[in-house]
């Protein structure tokens, strides 16, 4: 099967004081259609910096990104993200409709095609009843359904998901986990996820790739399988799924730099 | 139903304070008139049609004046936003004129331009522009980096995001700036009137003050605080109408 | 080559060139070239010198005053529920009376001398003092209370450690706003009740056509203004460096 999105030897380097600071080095994969791949790696690793160069939003310092064969240099047309802080990639001064709407720009859809499928989507999430409602009046858990509806909406095949799930209490994540991967089967999209918590990567995905410490390096590609269907209990009880956590978290140990606390 | 208790009661302690000062006596009456003779005192001056000359001579230039100086001032923000050039230009003519007070450029400005519609016009607009473009042009600069990461996403060229995601967030910090420029509009009128002497409220102030008419000058103090309290809640509409969404926010967060 | 054409001093150079010019052409001394204006500049420099003092002087006691006092009445206003829920509409209407408009009512009880434009000034300033340092106290954060609790300070020690420090950056911002409040009606106040002072010595000038002492007089006022504010910056800078820091941090992340 031919890839969606692919990377080649990407690097990042900013300029700095007094040396630049070298935040990604030499960074190759590739990510197949409908597949879930989360990016773990010990904190401060460039997760961010790797996702803006992946969408087309920061310029890569040398190496290459193409999405359907095609390079990227802006962000291309069926590529969306998650941003990580929820509450301000909402727009404030629009509902929660509008906002969803915002991702529907590329597709050309009419006023009132764009406002029926919005509200759909807000349904699709678990937010009927609330299309009215500007982003400061919902819950933090509620925002980021709102950022997932607008990323759905622009019918990407790619979805890039920057720890969308960092700032939300426990349970509203466990909930948030089993939408995002039966919504990504659902609308057949790709993911790629990037997350701090191991759990949540094994949980999630297909493949999880393990970043190296800064300058950041793909340590090692952990395949997984198991299963279509995933469950909050049982998933998280299989053997593989505890063998795959153990070998990426002593992986991330070793990662960690020399003295970091627990 | 506060929202309309707390002015009251204000105004009501207000009346109370000037009222126990008089009745005190610590200040001779002549000088500290009570309440109703200075109501009194306003009411004759509209029987004259005196007040509502002034009202209307300093209301229509500082109306006038504030409308036409925001929207330049907010017109030269985007215009210096779009050119680098054009904006350090602006940001050190900004720097030269800011700290001119209105009234160091009246009798300057009557010599060229008379006692007419155009001193007005001048004066506030040299002094007054300067908080609504400043407003303008660094609120756009200071956008939230992940809503123009979200505007890229979603395929926004220069324009769209300008009009879709810089400028609403910018609103409430150049609104702000508009708030401001509309009291100094007010002052520069009421200034210019004082030093050219011929009418409106700030002339008709000076000239009670030293015909020792002190009732008058109260009413007119207080209608000057009309005035400016008009101004300010004409400010305050046009802030819900684009930013009330930032007042919703942060009666929230707070 | 374009670049230096915009450049703000070739800008600013080629119009004090072309008014140079047209003043050359009028030959009248009723509009007054730059040469002129430095000529007025320098005759009247000491004279200058000698008003602008008596100008800031005012502006610095009437600021001084509103300080002291505003500031203390503003926290006060915020912590104390009362003090605000009467006080605050109590301000905000006394905001909409200009400054200037105070000027006749003062002139009779405080007549024309420095204690007069010393009110005004102080008035001008005390505005956004007040409302400001009300509105710090106000917006607290009320963790930092509990902070201030859990690490077992009094009362008086988290009012110095804590509630002051968190509430300097709003306050800093009024000071900025009263500061060029208390210039410009200090000026405004020498305008209007004649003695002494920069805003006099325009009046003055302007009243004999004498346009390019009175350009002169503004010059002087706006490099002073500029001082004013460079000065208010540095300290900010200085004292304030934590709270610009975290901010740009907050917007880089």
């Amino acid at each position: 099967m031919t890839a969606l999105l692919e990377a080649g030897g990407l690097a990042k380097v900013f300029p700095g004081r007094p040396d630049p600071v070298e935040i990604l080095r030499d960074i190759s994969f590739a990510v197949a259609p409908e597949e879930f791949v989360s990016i773990v790696g010990p904190s401060g690793c460039g997760k961010t910096t790797l996702l803006m160069c992946l969408a087309g939003l920061l310029p890569p310092s040398s190496g290459w990104v193409r999405f359907r064969g095609q390079p990227v240099t802006d962000p291309p047309r069926g590529v969306s993200v998650v941003f990580q802080d929820y509450s301000r990639s909402l727009l404030p001064w629009k509902s929660a409709r509008e906002n969803v709407t915002l991702g529907m720009r590329r597709l050309g859809l009419g006023r009132a095609a764009a406002r029926d499928r919005a509200e759909a989507l807000l349904a699709e999430v678990g937010l009927a009843g609330f299309e009215g409602h500007f982003p400061w009046q919902l819950s933090g858990g509620m925002q980021q359904r709102v950022a997932i509806a607008r990323a759905l909406a622009a019918e990407s095949a790619l979805l890039l998901l920057d720890e969308p799930l960092a700032a939300v209490d426990a349970q509203t994540r466990a909930d948030l986990q089993d939408l995002l991967r039966g919504l990504a089967r659902k609308f057949r999209q790709a993911c790629l996820l990037v997350t701090h918590d191991v759990d949540e990567a094994v949980y999630m995905a297909d493949r999880v790739l393990v970043l190296s410490r800064r300058p950041t390096r793909i340590l090692r590609e952990v395949p997984l399988a198991l299963g279509a269907e995933r469950d909050q209990i049982d998933t998280r009880e299989r053997p593989d799924y505890l063998a795959a956590r153990h070998e990426i978290l002593t992986l991330i140990r070793a990662a960690r730099p020399e003295g970091a606390g627990a | 139903m506060t929202a309309l208790l707390r002015p009251v009661l204000a105004l009501g302690l207000l009346a109370a304070l000037w009222q126990a000062v008089v009745w005190a006596a610590v200040v001779p009456e002549r000088y500290f008139p009570p309440i109703a003779t200075v109501v009194q005192a306003g009411m004759s001056m509209i029987a004259r049609g005196q007040m509502q000359q002034a009202l209307f001579d300093t209301g229509s230039r500082a109306i006038l004046g504030a409308i036409a100086v925001n929207l330049i001032g907010i017109g030269l923000g985007l215009a210096a936003t779009g050119a680098p050039s054009l904006r350090r230009i602006l940001d050190t003519v900004a720097a030269i004129l800011q700290p001119v007070p209105p009234a160091a450029v009246v009798p300057m400005a009557v010599f060229a331009l008379g006692l007419g519609w155009k001193l007005y016009a001048f004066v506030v607009v040299l002094v007054t522009i300067w908080p609504p473009y400043l407003a303008t042009v660094s609120a756009l600069a200071a956008t939230n980096p992940v809503l123009l990461s979200v505007g890229r996403m979603a395929g926004f060229g220069p324009v769209a995001m300008l009009w879709h995601i810089r400028l609403p967030a910018a609103m409430p910090e150049i609104l702000a700036g508009v708030r401001y420029a509309t009291t100094i509009a007010l002052i520069a009128v009421i200034v210019s009137e004082m030093i050219t002497g011929r009418d409106g409220i700030g002339f008709l102030l000076f000239q009670k003050a030293f015909a020792i008419r002190i009732p008058e000058v109260f009413a007119l103090m207080f209608a000057v605080g009309l005035l400016g309290s008009a101004m300010g809640l004409a400010v305050s509409a046009v802030y819900r109408g684009f930013a009330g969404w930032h007042l919703a926010q942060r009666g929230r967060a707070a | 080559m374009k670049r230096l054409f915009l450049h703000p001093a070739a800008v600013l150079l080629a119009a004090l060139l072309a008014w140079q010019i047209v003043a050359l052409v009028k030959t009248t001394p009723l509009f007054p070239g730059p040469l002129d204006v430095a000529g007025a500049l320098w005759d009247d420099g000491p004279r200058l010198i000698r008003e602008i003092g008596h100008t800031l002087r005012r502006a610095v006691a009437g600021f001084a005053l509103a300080a002291l006092t505003m500031i203390p009445l503003g926290l006060a206003m915020g912590r104390i529920r009362a003090l605000g829920f009467v006080g605050e509409p109590l301000v905000a209407m006394l905001a909409t009376l200009p400054p200037p408009a105070t000027v006749p009512v003062v002139m009779l009880f405080a007549g024309t001398g420095d204690l007069a434009k010393i009110l005004v000034i102080a008035y001008a300033a005390a505005i956004p003092l007040v409302i400001n340092a009300a509105e710090a106290a106000r917006n607290l954060h009320p963790m930092l209370g509990l902070v201030g609790r859990s690490l077992g300070l009094t009362r008086l020690e988290t009012l110095r450690l804590i509630a002051l420090p968190s509430a300097l950056p709003m306050l800093a911002v009024a000071a900025r706003m009263a500061a060029s409040a208390a210039l410009l009606v200090s000026i405004t106040s020498e305008m209007l009740l004649s003695t002494n002072g920069i805003g006099n010595y325009l009046q003055r000038e302007q009243e004999n056509f004498r346009l390019d002492a009175g350009l002169a007089g503004i010059v002087l006022i706006s490099v002073v203004g500029l001082i004013l504010n460079r000065l208010i910056a540095a300290s900010e800078r200085r004292w304030l460096g934590w709270h610009y820091q975290s901010r740009t941090a907050e917007t880089q992340a």
